[in-house]
């Protein structure tokens, strides 16, 4: 090969580099949101209870949903607290807030193990077996996190064990003790699903050092159970299987770190036999960023070595002619 | 005295025993409600709310409650023309008993003038210089009871005493002319942007649907750009007057004609922009015989003949099964 047909690959491999790659001109990993950002949010928030009471004839509905945008504009960064000043254009009303940023260091305070996953289990005497009665996932919400990404993603899959003892429970007709691991809690539930996937060992490799969305989806129904009433005959409660039980919630960030969007959706439904009526509830929570000026510029730059590398063979060519 | 002197006594005697009592009257009436009874209802209670400003900022809220009871009525007396019934309450889970007065005096005796049922309220305008609508209601949405004597001749003749087209509505006075300028029902009628008066488009044939075997009342009232809101205007230092965009009100219910309320509406539907804000609002409020089945129409006034036709066909198969004669 001749040193001009050296130089014109040399040129394409650079611009295929430039085009594929992206990274010299698009924002370094670490990059922050800044002062000056503006994020434009819309809502959407909607629930629906319905009451029946079929001896009554009776039944009572409820629906409310509401639906409104919010303005966000970054005054200040205090990089030493770790905390943002920011202004709230909402119910049309403008004020400044500060929030702190710093989930790095209250991965310990707010995404432990217990602070996402709340467990209460019963020993049921009538089945003789421990019987799930109560049970929250909460996952704390910061509206700008620190973009280090890698952390908190290495933090969640470490969560992720199965042999975790998340709750142990006392027969008390034996006094024999039981320990309920995580494993038997996923095992025994209708269905789950981390980051899209079925199994802890497949939903561990989800977390990977740039992800920035993560889903949970469980499904309890059947599985978790209500105190019902109390059976006198026998001395002990009488717990009864909850028709209808999911929770899904879809948390993202931009790779900058601020919130893109959050999703929460609640479903419950059952018959309450001592009380004679039925329930039937869902709660739907939509958060969404809708303007990305900042990532939309990056988009445009883009363009940029592609359209170097044409201009460039364009010009190689025209040389070699 | 004679066998036939006897017969003729014992007749003319009962005759008079029977026209001397009040017993005749009460019982002419085929009652389409009875004790021991009971009678399923859905109430609908809609709400709507949107605002937008100039920057595009949004806020909207819906919200909605229905909810379904049972009726039971559990005592009726003729004499006093006093019912009771009870109810499950949903929000409670607890029964409930109430009582009233069923007979057609109520109504002759709560509505004896327009005042009672609808307040309209008109101003002198200096800016423009003219009388315009200020303010307009139907007092409380005015919920009918659900089981009523079903003398429709006193029903249709409260309404046509108080739909009278000459009743006053307001009386302003006039700086122009020096002069208080009367308004009465005919003007406010023709004046609005529509009107209707039992499905009639003028008073007059409204008034003329009031016989004596109708049963409903229906209103719709479309205020649109003849009602106003204000504002205090600082530059001007005086308070401005600006029509509203959008005011419709719809009203109306129907009882069978035994004295069962069939159902029962209210709603509005109002829009306005002022001052680059867009405020939109709706309200409704509904009461249907049947169970929550009965409310999923999405309004009443849209549709009101299907519902109807429904609710008429429900009925007479109830009135085939159980034809109450006499009361009881």
């Amino acid at each position: 090969m001749g040193y001009k047909k050296y130089r014109l690959f040399y040129i394409s491999l650079i611009g295929v580099a430039l085009i594929t790659n992206n990274f010299f001109f698009a924002k370094p990993i670490t990059a922050f949101v800044s002062a000056g950002d503006n994020f434009h949010y819309e809502y959407e928030i909607s629930y629906f209870n319905r009451y029946d009471y079929p001896e009554y004839e009776a039944a009572f509905l409820e629906e409310d949903s509401e639906q409104w945008d919010e303005d966000i504009h970054i005054i200040e960064i205090d990089y030493s607290y770790k905390t943002i000043l920011y202004e709230r254009i909402y119910n049309f009303n403008k004020d400044n807030y500060t929030t702190s940023y710093d989930w790095e260091s209250s991965i310990s305070n707010h995404f432990d193990f217990n602070d996402l996953f709340y467990f209460n289990y019963r020993w049921d005497q009538d089945t003789n077996k421990p019987v799930l009665s109560d049970f929250e996932f909460y996952f704390y919400y910061f509206r700008f996190v620190d973009n280090n990404w890698s952390i908190i993603n290495t933090h969640f899959a470490d969560l992720l064990d199965e042999t975790r003892i998340i709750y142990t429970v006392t027969n008390p007709d034996d006094m024999s003790v039981h320990n309920i691991t995580f494993g038997d809690f996923l095992e025994n539930i209708k269905s789950y699903k981390i980051q899209g996937r079925s199994s802890i060992a497949s939903a561990k490799n989800q977390f990977s050092s740039n992800t920035t969305k993560w889903t949970f989806k469980f499904d309890l129904s059947e599985y978790l159970h209500y105190r019902d009433h109390y059976n006198t005959t026998f001395d002990y409660y009488v717990y009864l299987p909850v028709d209808k039980y999911t929770y899904e919630l879809i948390i993202e960030y931009t790779v900058d770190g601020a919130i893109k969007y959050r999703e929460e959706n609640f479903e419950y439904e059952t018959t309450y036999f001592t009380d004679e009526y039925e329930v039937t509830a869902n709660y739907n929570y939509k958060l969404s960023l809708n303007k990305l000026p900042v990532q939309l510029e990056i988009s445009y730059l883009s363009f940029i070595p592609a359209l170097v590398f044409i201009v460039l063979v364009v010009k190689i060519r025209n040389k070699k002619k | 005295m004679e066998k036939k002197s006897h017969l003729l006594l014992l007749v003319i005697f009962s005759s008079i025993l029977l026209l001397g009592s009040n017993f005749t009257p009460i019982h002419s009436y085929e009652y389409d409600w009875m004790l021991g009874e009971q009678y399923l209802y859905a109430v609908r209670n809609y709400d709507y709310e949107e605002i937008r400003i100039k920057n595009g900022n949004y806020n909207i809220d819906e919200y909605l409650v229905e909810y379904q009871m049972n009726y039971n009525i559990t005592n009726i007396d003729f004499e006093t023309k006093r019912l009771d019934f009870s109810y499950y309450n949903t929000y409670g889970g607890q029964f409930f008993i109430y009582n009233y007065d069923f007979d057609m005096d109520y109504y002759s005796n709560y509505f004896t003038s327009l005042d009672d049922f609808i307040y309209i309220d008109y101003i002198w305008d200096s800016n423009n210089e003219t009388i315009i609508l200020r303010n307009f209601a139907i007092n409380y949405y005015y919920q009918p009871q659900l089981f009523i004597e079903p003398n429709w001749t006193i029903f249709n003749q409260v309404w046509k005493n108080i739909f009278n087209e000459s009743t006053v509505v307001d009386v302003v006075y006039n700086p122009n002319s020096e002069n208080n300028d009367v308004i009465n029902l005919k003007y406010f009628s023709e004046s609005i942007t529509s009107f209707t008066f039992n499905n009639k488009k003028s008073l007059d044939s409204g008034i003329n649907q009031l016989t004596s075997s109708n049963t409903e009342l229906s209103l719709h009232f479309d205020l649109s750009n003849v009602i106003h809101e204000s504002y205090y205007d600082f530059e001007l230092a005086r308070t401005v007057y600006v029509p509203i965009e959008e005011y419709i009100i719809d009203y109306q219910f129907r009882y069978s004609d035994g004295g069962l309320l069939e159902f029962y509406s209210y709603r509005e539907e109002i829009s306005s922009t002022l001052d680059d804000e867009f405020y939109k609002e709706i309200f409704e409020f509904a009461r249907a015989y049947g169970g929550l089945k009965s409310l999923d129409y999405p309004t009443f006034i849209i549709i009101p003949s299907f519902l109807l036709s429904v609710l008429i066909m429900k009925f007479s198969l109830k009135k085939k099964k159980e034809k109450v004669i006499n009361g009881l």
